[in-house]
């Protein structure tokens, strides 16, 4: 069995990539979002 | 055992695919044990670097006077010092064990994400790169401490914008490999290991990936605003303006104190699975050792202005700081306690990693109880901005992460080469590492205490004593880390005699079902409930 998958993007079982990608996205987009929201209450409070 | 024939059938057949060359092997790798060879190079790496900014701070402080360097290069190496160790070495540590112990812990093939691995790893070294070069251009490296505050920061030269593009950089990359340990154990554990059979290590990893995500966006938001105050005319932080530089430090400490927790939490794990193989005794107290760790998570984001007491806030606010603060001490003693009642009545047998492990105990409550002393508001306000703090997180984050650090390393180092290292040159590391890191930081207790500011490249002649005493003690402790590498070189290179796969008498788990040194791709097909569990009963007939 070769180790993982030809796509080296992901070495999840190929069962539950759809999940994985998800999963990450998810926290990526939680990370970028309280990045974002920091700006915007800062801003809206008139520090600008 | 047949599991472990089984894994060394495969690993014949592994090594095949290895990759060929320098650039494949090492740059274009997506191999979790490579890639954490990577992030624990790097971090050696930075541990010299920033250590050796610590020995020119200490040769400067060994008497008083103006010695080797002026006032500005002595600020920028106290920050650089800071952000070099915290960034490059300690944290980068943690990913790279985390990058190899985790899958092969959770009988999982590799990371989740094994390209973004490579791409959260190659960042680093451009972030240093940009943050050390700073140290070269007109006006020198940042040198208002590493906490960046305003409006002492924006008077740095052309290195602002440097360093605050490598802030940013280390925090893509910290959230990145966070991403991937979390979708990894949410995704990649064998069938049959449920959450609460997770070794410990994984566990402080996955509540470490937490805080990393909820909180390095905010040290970038917070450099940002930094940014566009500098060269956009916002006055985010310039009272001028309308803005308030306290606020910085609010937004700072809400990253900073969870930051302390990062540092902190994957080194509990490591001493949850150092302190039972050699007690040979499981884990006293598994369950409550998860639901401490989580709880200290969470009281990170309650307690951060405590780092800013004196600054002027109302009383009910430095009470509930003060009390919130006091708090972690609850779940922080159960984990201390745990540890001693795994120790208790086992068979105890001191190799290099259980010495560190004990030394971890000992040095790191020091450094807990001096930071139940500042919590205390009234008491900090005294405290403030001394010795008597660089002392208390040195003993944090020196005797506390890094030597879980070295004992991970020391733990794990057969497993990954297959080779023993030698044992009285490491207990000889050990002994002098644990002598002088004493010499090096107990007196800066003392100092703190008469009154010695920090961050000072001169200072007043009551405190000759104990500074030249502690620089002794800093370039002896420096020199002994030599041995570390000689010991990692020499074990690399063939060690003393071969490593078995179990190489510890108790120890138990997954990564010890597996030939030593581990198969470039272990796990190629996830291990059955049988081969988990034989890993605990054995561990069990030695407790």
């Amino acid at each position: 069995m070769k180790p993982m998958a030809e796509d080296y993007s992901l070495a999840v079982d190929p069962r539950q990539r759809r999940q994985a990608r998800r999963l990450a996205l998810l926290l990526g987009a939680v990370a970028i979002a309280i990045y974002v929201s920091y700006l915007l209450f800062a801003l809206h409070h008139g520090h600008a | 055992m047949a599991h472990t024939e089984h894994a060394a059938a495969h690993d014949d057949h592994d090594h095949d695919h290895k990759p060929h060359g320098f650039w494949k092997r090492w740059v274009t790798t997506t191999n979790h044990k490579d890639i954490g060879t990577l992030y624990l190079v790097f971090s050696c790496i930075m541990f010299f670097v920033g250590g050796t900014m610590a020995m020119l701070i200490r040769a400067e402080l060994f008497k008083p006077g103006m010695q080797f360097l002026d006032p500005a290069t002595f600020n920028a190496m106290t920050t650089m010092h800071a952000l070099v160790m915290i960034f490059g070495a300690v944290m980068p540590a943690f990913v790279g064990l985390a990058n190899w112990m985790v899958p092969m812990q959770l009988g999982a093939p590799d990371m989740a994400l094994p390209r973004m691995n490579n791409f959260s790893f190659w960042i680093l070294p451009f972030a240093f790169t940009l943050l050390l070069s700073t140290l070269f251009v007109p006006g020198g490296a940042p040198a208002g401490g590493w906490t960046l505050y305003p409006p002492l920061v924006l008077q740095t030269g052309d290195a602002l914008p440097m360093a605050i593009f490598a802030v940013h950089l280390m925090g893509a990359s910290s959230i990145m490999g966070a991403i991937n340990v979390i979708v990894t154990i949410m995704n990649m554990r064998a069938p049959g290991m449920t959450l609460l059979r997770m070794p410990l290590f994984v566990w402080s990893w996955l509540i470490t990936a937490y805080l990393l995500i909820a909180v390095m966006p905010v040290l970038a938001g917070a450099v940002t605003m930094l940014l566009t105050d500098h060269f956009f005319g916002t006055s985010f932080f310039n009272a001028a303006g309308g803005g308030d530089p306290v606020m910085f430090q609010h937004i700072f400490w809400f990253f900073g104190h969870p930051e302390v927790y990062i540092m902190i939490l994957p080194a509990f794990g490591i001493i949850s699975e150092i302190i039972p193989t050699f007690s040979r005794k499981p884990l006293f107290g598994y369950d409550a050792m998860v639901y401490a760790t989580a709880s200290i998570a969470f009281l990170s984001f309650i307690v951060w202005a405590h780092h800013m007491f004196t600054v002027g806030m109302p009383l009910a606010s430095e009470l509930f700081f003060m009390l919130s603060t006091m708090l972690i001490a609850i779940p922080t003693g159960v984990k201390v306690f745990n540890w001693s009642a795994t120790m208790w009545k086992g068979s105890i047998s001191y190799e290099p990693p259980m010495l560190w492990a004990i030394s971890f105990l000992f040095l790191f409550s020091i450094g807990g109880f001096s930071g139940l002393m500042l919590a205390i508001a009234p008491a900090d306000f005294q405290y403030q901005d001394t010795y008597f703090v660089v002392a208390h997180f040195h003993y944090v984050l020196v005797t506390g992460a890094i030597f879980a650090i070295m004992g991970a390393v020391y733990y794990w180092l057969p497993k990954w080469t297959g080779n023993m290292y030698n044992m009285s040159l490491a207990k000889w590391h050990f002994w002098l590492s644990n002598i002088f890191v004493n010499v090096l930081f107990f007196p800066q207790h003392f100092l703190g205490l008469a009154g010695m500011p920090r961050r000072i490249p001169d200072y007043s002649t009551q405190f000759a004593d104990w500074n030249m005493v502690s620089s002794i003690g800093g370039f002896a402790f420096g020199a002994s880390q030599i041995l570390f590498v000689i010991v990692i070189w020499q074990c690399a290179h063939g060690g003393v005699s071969k490593a078995t796969s179990r190489v510890w008498e108790g120890s138990y788990g997954l990564e010890w079902q597996l030939p030593s040194p581990a198969p470039y791709h272990s796990w190629v097909e996830a291990p059955s409930m049988a081969v988990i569990e034989a890993g605990a009963a054995s561990h069990e007939t030695h407790g």
